[in-house]
């Protein structure tokens, strides 16, 4: 089936190289006064092609096919025009006349966005994109806008800036590439990442559902979510923001652009803070106290300790936009650094008061892209990125508490004895106070070349250094006797696009050969002060490919389909452990194989004017070989550790043989007027206990079982709703109605009202009103509106009601 | 479309409704549930069973299933069990040790890891899957972590006990050639109430070895199976006596830890005593019969004769020993006159190793074994004052090798746990012993062993799963 679909695709990719003739166009937009207009998208619909005015309100488009077509323009200072023009011969030049625009009527701004969004949606692969531009204005983070996007379940151990683990379609854990611009975010270090970048610094985010198109191509199998930064360099601004809500959560953010349009020179700078206390009551089953003599109440209320989290960063970025020799060319400068509590381990088993970690990172980056590089259709971008991050962790405090921060007491009878100091004791087990140094680079480079329209092909390749430093900062001397592991990563990966049928078929095929070297040094013993290693080297290849096919087979209606066959490499914590972490090595660990499909079909259409409903469906099926998985170790004495009393839990990378996941997504819109706006989408799908036979021989009792511990079924609905002129004239109100539901789930094998993760259902509600000068906006948010008791892993309670409000002030085009 | 807003509307407003109305907390029902001593005549056998673990399906790792049946339910062949269909799930994420009171109509757990973790649990049984949870939870996590180690040490007193060593080098050195110096053994002890869950009495104390003995290396990193004797005066626990080798410097691990070469230990089994209910005076009392550890794995190990001496059987995790030791009632010392050895017993050729045994009255004792070599798990019946062993051949389904386990290379890669290191009761009613025997993903039956005639009958039959075997009988 699966080489069936790829030679498929190959073929139509093929046949499709044959020469038609194509033209280009050009030409100047300008207003009935004879203004030229700026930063107008000139867009050819069916075609999926655009472009941008310059300044001059200049264009041009190349290689489009002979024919004819309806050219659109839009833009926030002028009416969307139509105008149908045909191309027939090599070079055509088409000016444009539009209608000026009434200065409050800023509708159309999305206009833009709109169609990167749909482009990207009906490209082949199975991919959601989530625009980030209303989202910045309220009181959500990166996180929640996530967790509302179909097919996504974003599982975090706590409150804000708590450890996170993303699942797609039933795929998570390491499967899951996070990426930033196209580089792996933890590049950025801890202390950069979806926790707190705020969405006001993100242009969008790419969900990519098991298949990956060559640009992202790692060591992944279940998908991937591509943050992208904002990129836009059109206009002069300056936005700022500042939140309050429940928790004591503060945030505020400052971003501004400036671009100099006589040499391009271009300047962006952006920096955040946040602070939350995430000091929220609990009061589920797993809240517990402790009374003396150890005796336990349960649904015990108090306010969650232990558990602040703090947020700084800044982005500084100095290049050149738009000039001759580059599209886009900077260099900048990450700087950013998290402090966070650790209220718990995994579980809500105890309380830690005194242990948290510090993160840092400063990271410098150079950007370079360019199309029509040296020659027409060749497009050169290089991404490169170097980092070092360090991770702190402190845990020196032994006494042992109640989870409302008193000291828990021993006895029942007699003058209240507590369980006093305990030497090289933490929270967690032994004391630690640790930082680890990473060094990271990070090249991924694209070379492109359009062989002719709607012909493209690619060269990418991935080179990735990472090295790391442990030090024990309590036990000095330990330092030097960790061993060291260094990873270098080289990918490259090849694809082909092609365009046939006037752009109504798309295909993209692609293959990716990766490398991986590790070098691990040991120190083995000491002689007169020298220490003498032990040194040990592997390599590790691998090779994927895949294909993805789209067919617009009604006007904007596609059908989509992606396939892929890739592999996972055990990473060096897979191998190697985390012993920090609790994690053990294991040098025999396999890859991961992985076969993914997508099916699925997109239809937009409006059946009368001002309604607009927008309806997207995906199958997806994923077969996973040797699966990586965390097992928890039950050996009665672990090698390494054989004087150890195993009270803290051990867990160590494995392979699981075979796993499966099948299911389906689907999401509607519906769009009212530019008014109403209502989605629902929900995800369903089935994770299958794979293994045939077990240790005996005899078929698996639980072969095809639903696997514990996976989120199958969730649904987001939200419906928004614009007032205009309500209470200032040219002012717009926006109100907002969200709704999650995750359905319970078992986290064991056994049924058991204590290993179930209940139903989740949240209720959040939201207003953001824009003042007329359109500088201000004013947001207010109230989740979970319900106080519903929420729990996403092992019983650890997730935050009840809360209130957020925040203030953006935005000023556009200064000069 | 204003039909569609409408629906819309109406939707989230259901949804709304719904979560109002579904928010009812449950647990706290407010009736106090029957507890207290077991003053019950016995009515049930409870049987459990082992799940394999969600993310791997490893065998028997998963939690703990619990179902209970008539006496003449269990000694009827086509009366069919299957625990893990049937049955009710035990608190504990992962397998638990389970212990029963005197008549089965109690079941008691300390959950093993996750969010609960060091938490005691009571059960009362009522039948099938009818397991009242008394909610009389007890926080041990303090004291014993989040995977204790307890038994029950004698009707209605459980006790939970943990030890950790710590080793000093010349001049407190790091990193690998350190020279090795001294090292301190810690235990710690949890008495709990089981009749009034609570903690009763806890103590915390450096191992009593001698100066000499600590800077030879020995040491005590792990305790167990602790029991109460006659009087009630003095507390024996299982020790896994280890030795580091003190003429070979330091080696390191991945995180930098040092690690140690060991060395035979030259001193016999040894048990740590102390005074009950005080819990001071701890005391290592050594064997000069035996030189194994005695903290066993799953399944108590000590068991009260009926002549007031306490017999200990050796073991240490999953590896079974052939030796019964006897701690003399009178001196509260080893009887080092004295000395149990199945494999003498059965007149074995290869090594035998008692996975678990339980007294029952005049001197007679029922032992499952495994030996070196065969594949298969074995019961005999014992008689510890003549020292002789009767293996029971009328016992079906014996000679598998799920009973005893296989090692991946013997199993063609994927490793097969025996049922047997894993077991953790046998059950008694009556001049009865019930012994579930299930080899790992096989069906098997309820065995019961009559100890004055020595007839095996064969009970219900148990229903098994994949990765999955009956662990007790209480």
């Amino acid at each position: 089936m699966k080489h069936f679909l790829l030679s498929l695709l190959f073929t139509v990719a093929l046949n499709s190289i044959v020469n038609a003739q194509t033209g280009n166009i050009s030409g100047k937009i300008t207003m009935d006064n004879g203004e030229s207009v700026a930063g107008a998208v000139v867009n050819i619909k069916s075609l999926n092609k655009q472009t941008i005015t310059d300044e001059k309100g200049n264009y041009a488009i190349k290689g489009i096919a002979y024919g004819s077509y309806t050219l659109e323009v839009g833009s926030m200072e002028i009416l969307t025009k139509k105008q149908q023009i045909t191309i027939n011969k090599a070079e055509n030049t088409i000016n444009v006349s539009a209608k000026a625009r009434e200065k409050s009527d800023l509708q159309e701004v999305t206009v833009q966005g709109k169609t990167e969004k749909k482009k990207m949606e009906t490209s082949g692969f199975a991919v959601a994109i989530i625009e980030t531009k209303e989202a910045s204005l309220r009181n959500l983070t990166t996180n929640e806008l996530l967790d509302r996007s179909v097919g996504v379940r974003v599982r975090q151990n706590g409150g804000e800036g708590s450890p996170i683990e993303y699942n797609l379609n039933g795929m998570s854990g390491s499967t899951i590439g996070l990426f930033l611009d196209g580089i792996e975010i933890s590049t950025y270090g801890s202390s950069f990442n979806l926790n707190n970048i705020p969405p006001s610094m993100i242009e969008r985010i790419e969900v990519y559902k098991g298949v990956l198109p060559s640009h992202l191509s790692g060591n992944y199998i279940g998908g991937a979510i591509n943050v992208i930064m904002k990129k836009d360099a059109s206009a002069n601004n300056i936005t700022a923001s500042a939140s309050y809500g429940s928790f004591n959560t503060y945030r505020g953010d400052i971003s501004g652009l400036y671009r100099n349009p006589k040499n391009g020179l271009t300047v962006r700078a952006s920096g955040f803070f946040s602070h939350s206390d995430n000091d929220y009551e609990m009061w589920g089953k797993f809240s517990k106290y402790t009374l003396p003599g150890l005796k336990v109440r349960r649904y015990y209320r108090t306010k969650r300790p232990n558990d602040k989290f703090e947020t700084v960063g800044g982005r500084f970025e100095f290049g050149f936009s738009d000039v001759k020799w580059a599209d886009q060319f900077f260099i900048g400068y990450n700087v950013s650094d998290t402090y966070k509590e650790i209220p718990h381990g995994l579980t809500m088993t105890k309380p830690y008061f005194g242990r948290f970690n510090e993160y840092q990172a400063h990271v410098v980056s150079l950007n370079y892209s360019k199309n029509n590089l040296f020659v027409d259709g060749l497009s050169l971008n290089v991404n490169a990125v170097h980092s070092r991050r360090s991770t702190y962790l402190q845990d020196t405090v032994s006494l042992k508490y109640n989870w409302d921060g008193t000291l828990l007491v021993k006895n029942a009878e007699g003058p209240p004895e507590t369980f006093g100091y305990e030497p090289g004791m933490g929270q967690q087990g032994e004391a630690v106070i640790s930082n680890i140094d990473r060094t990271i680079s990070n090249i991924r480079s694209n070379l492109s070349y359009m062989i002719v329209s709607g012909h493209r092909i690619s060269l990418n390749h991935k080179f990735e250094n990472s090295d790391r430093n442990d030090q024990d900062l309590l036990r000095p001397a330990r330092s030097k006797w960790i061993t060291l592991n260094d990873l270098t990563t080289n990918i490259w990966a090849m694809n082909y696009e092609a365009e046939m049928l006037k752009g109504r078929l798309k295909s993209n095929v692609f293959g990716k050969y990766a490398i991986y070297q590790t070098n691990q040094t040991i120190p083995l013993g000491e002689t007169n002060g020298v220490i003498s290693y032990n040194y040990n080297s592997t390599n590790r290849n691998n090779q994927g490919f895949g294909g993805t096919l789209s067919y617009e087979a009604v006007n904007n209606g596609f059908v989509i389909v992606s396939a892929e066959k890739s592999f996972i490499m055990p990473t060096d914590r897979h191998i190697y452990g985390e012993p920090e972490n609790n994690l053990l090595p294991n040098a025999d660990i396999l890859p991961e194989l992985a076969i993914n499909y997508n099916v699925g079909a997109r239809y937009g259409f409006q059946p009368a004017t001002k309604h607009k409903i927008n309806l997207y469906g995906n199958m997806f099926w994923r077969n996973g070989y040797d699966k990586i998985i965390q097992q928890t170790r039950t050996d009665a004495v672990i090698e390494g550790r054989e004087n150890q009393v195993e009270d803290i839990q051990v867990t160590q990378f494995v392979n699981l043989s075979k796993t499966q996941s099948v299911g389906f997504e689907a999401e509607i819109n519906y769009i009212y007027d530019n008014r109403l706006n209502a989605m629902v989408n929900f995800s369903k799908f089935n994770s299958l206990f794979k293994v045939v036979s077990d240790e005996n021989g005899n078929p698996h009792s639980l072969y095809n079982a639903q696997v514990p511990n996976e989120p199958f079924f969730t649904v987001n609905a939200n419906i928004q709703y614009r007032f205009k002129n309500i209470f200032q004239k040219n002012s717009n109100l926006n109100v907002y109605y969200n709704s999650g539901y995750v359905a319970p789930f078992s986290t064991i094998w056994i049924e058991s009202e204590w290993f179930t993760t209940p139903t989740q259902f949240t209720h959040d509600l939201g207003a953001s009103y824009r003042f007329p000068s359109g500088k201000l906006v004013a947001s207010l948010d109230a989740k979970n509106i319900l106080n519903g008791e929420i729990y996403d892993n092992f019983g650890v309670q997730k935050p009840g009601r809360a209130f957020y409000i925040k203030l953006n002030y935005t000023i556009n085009n200064f000069k | 479309m204003r039909t569609s807003f409408i629906k819309t509307a109406l939707f989230g407003s259901v949804l709304a409704f719904s979560a109002l109305t579904g928010c009812k907390k449950s647990g706290d029902s407010g009736e106090i549930p029957v507890s207290g001593p077991d003053v019950w005549e016995r009515k049930f056998i409870t049987l459990t069973g082992a799940f394999p673990d969600a993310e791997t399906a490893t065998a028997g790792n998963g939690g703990t299933m619990a179902y209970a049946i008539t006496l003449a339910e269990a000694a009827n062949p086509n009366f069919e069990v299957n625990v893990f269909s049937q049955g009710y799930g035990l608190r504990s994420q992962r397998t638990a040790r389970v212990q029963g009171s005197i008549n089965g109509n109690f079941l008691y757990n300390i959950q093993y890891t996750g969010a609960d973790g060091g938490i005691f649990n009571k059960y009362k049984v009522e039948g099938q899957k009818n397991f009242i949870d008394t909610r009389e939870e007890v926080n041990t996590e303090p004291i014993l972590g989040t995977s204790p180690r307890w038994v029950v040490a004698a009707e209605g007193i459980g006790v939970g006990v943990s030890a950790s060593t710590k080793v000093k080098t010349v001049d407190n050195k790091e990193g690998a050639g350190a020279i090795f110096e001294n090292i301190t053994s810690t235990a710690k002890i949890a008495v709990i109430n089981l009749n009034d869950p609570r903690v009763s009495r806890q103590a915390e104390f450096t191992i009593p070895f001698t100066e000499a003995q600590t800077k030879d290396g020995y040491q005590i990193g792990r305790i167990d199976m602790p029991i109460l004797n006659a009087a009630k005066t003095k507390l024996f626990i299982g020790c896994n006596l280890s030795r580091t080798d003190v003429t070979k410097p330091s080696t390191v691990n991945n995180s930098g830890a040092q690690t140690w070469s060991s060395a035979a230990s030259t001193l016999g089994t040894v048990t740590l005593v102390v005074d009950y209910p005080s819990l001071a005076n701890p005391k290592l009392i050594y064997s000069t019969q035996s030189n194994f550890g005695n903290n066993g794995y799953r399944t108590m190990i000590q068991h009260l004769g009926t002549d007031g001496h306490i017999y200990q059987g050796t073991g240490v995790n999953t590896t079974g020993q052939p030796h019964i030791l006897r701690l003399d009632k009178n001196t509260n010392e080893y009887d080092n006159t004295y000395l149990f050895d199945l494999k003498t017993a059965l007149g074995a050729s290869n090594n035998v190793a008692i996975r678990a045994w339980r007294y029952i009255k005049d001197g007679i004792g029922l032992v499952m074994y495994t030996e070196t070599g065969v594949n298969g798990g074995y019961l005999a019946l014992i008689n510890l004052t003549t020292r002789t062993a009767t293996k029971l051949t009328n016992v079906e389904n014996q000679t598998e090798a799920g009973f005893s386990g296989l090692t991946a290379a013997q199993n063609g890669g994927t490793a097969l746990t025996g049922t047997f290191s894993q077991f953790q009761n046998i059950g008694i009613a009556g001049d009865n012993f019930y012994v579930p025997m299930t080899p790992n993903g096989l069906d098997g039956n309820l065995y019961i062993v009559n100890y004055k005639t020595g007839v095996v009958t064969k009970g219900a039959k148990l229903k098994n799963q994949s990765g999955s075997f009956y662990l007790g009988a209480y």
